[in-house]
């Protein structure tokens, strides 16, 4: 096989890690916090609201995923207390790949700061109003201008930390791959790693899917619509 | 002798420095009440039905607001006064384009209340957005960039 970092290990088997939906929103939310980032440096606010409510669903849709999904993508199989992260830092030293199915428990708390930052980022976005009170969010007539102004200026705050969390992110990842030899970015695209045996995780089944993306529509579609009947 | 009036000077030139600050400022506030404003009216016409009554006085704002526009920009009164100031050293470099780009929008200022008045909601929805038009206008060339 063209694995060779994970043969050093074990020879192992190839098995399912993470499942589509977890993928998809993942790569979706990194094309669109560009296009975000690209739309409002270009001053194209319209596309930017629309990316912006794209982000809201996708995020709303993890959140719950978090609790419905699959196994491997809910928050309560990885989320660690102090110490258990603390034992798990101890380990980072060690090479190859790791024997948690899934995130660790320093990655976790990674997954739950970006998703913090990002939540933190939509809803600031959603009160703000730019410096000529020409264009803003859909919920900003529910505050003054004033407000609006510094729900504006937290937005660009929490872009900020949204770009010192995704550096942080690349960086780990890019360690785990030159120093660890242990390959991240594959799982997350075809969804399969080579573990030592198979770990047997769970996979939610379709309909969960599809309630999920109602529920993370019919949010979505509220808001950007302002919440108004 | 020498030294007091230097000091007179001094004095006087600190006193001069604080007034086109002041100015600053105040061209910084004015333009909040604009924006206030801008944003009333976009925040009415979002809803359902908007009222008249509020377009009316906020379409009223902007036209006083843009009537007055002209004389919140002595030169004197950019960045080396307040760094924080937004405006653009070119608006004095350019009076000429400055003028006109500032009448353009006085003229949309002026047309928007009729607009309201006359009563057609699709209208006044184009009114507001080529008055916003005319205020990016100016602010493209005449004031740093801010989101």
């Amino acid at each position: 096989m063209s694995d060779k970092a994970d043969r050093v290990v074990a020879p192992g088997v190839q098995a399912r890690l993470w499942d589509g939906p977890t993928r998809v929103v993942h790569w979706a939310l990194v094309a669109l916090l560009a296009f975000s980032w690209w739309s409002a440096e270009e001053g194209n606010l319209e596309w930017h609201r629309w990316s912006g409510y794209a982000v809201l669903g996708l995020l709303v849709f993890r959140i719950y995923w978090g609790f419905a999904g699959s196994a491997s993508s809910r928050f309560g199989s990885f989320v660690k207390g102090p110490r258990a992260t603390l034992a798990y830092l101890k380990t980072i030293p060690r090479k190859g790949a790791g024997d948690v199915p899934g995130h660790n428990p320093a990655g976790a708390w990674s997954v739950v700061a970006i998703l913090l930052a990002i939540l933190m980022q939509v809803t600031t976005g959603l009160f703000a109003v730019d410096v000529d009170g020409l264009e803003s969010g859909p919920l900003s007539y529910m505050v003054d201008f004033d407000t609006g102004r510094i729900f504006a200026e937290v937005h660009e705050w929490s872009f900020t930390a949204i770009q010192v969390l995704v550096v942080l992110h690349v960086a780990a990842i890019a360690f785990y791959m030159i120093y660890k030899k242990n390959n991240l970015i594959g799982p997350m695209i075809t969804g399969r790693r080579r573990f030592e045996s198979d770990p047997g995780l769970t996979f939610a089944p379709w309909w969960r899917l599809v309630l999920g993306a109602v529920i993370a529509f019919a949010i979505m579609w509220a808001i950007s619509k302002g919440l108004r009947v | 002798m020498a030294l007091a009036l230097a000091g007179g000077l001094a004095t006087a030139g600190a006193a001069v420095a604080a007034t086109s600050a002041q100015t600053a400022h105040l061209r910084h506030e004015n333009f909040e009440q604009m924006g206030d404003a801008f944003k009333r009216v976009n925040d009415e016409l979002g809803r359902g039905s908007p009222s008249k009554a509020k377009l009316a006085a906020d379409a009223a704002r902007i036209q006083k607001l843009s009537a007055q526009a002209p004389s919140w920009f002595p030169k004197g009164s950019g960045k080396e006064v307040r760094p924080k100031s937004l405006t653009l050293p070119a608006v004095w470099a350019n009076p000429t384009d400055f003028a006109n780009k500032m009448k353009a929008f006085q003229a949309e200022a002026a047309k928007f209340p009729r607009t309201v008045t006359a009563g057609d909601m699709e209208a006044i929805k184009a009114g507001a957005k080529s008055l916003g038009g005319a205020c990016k206008a100016c602010h493209a060339d005449y004031r740093e960039k801010k989101s």
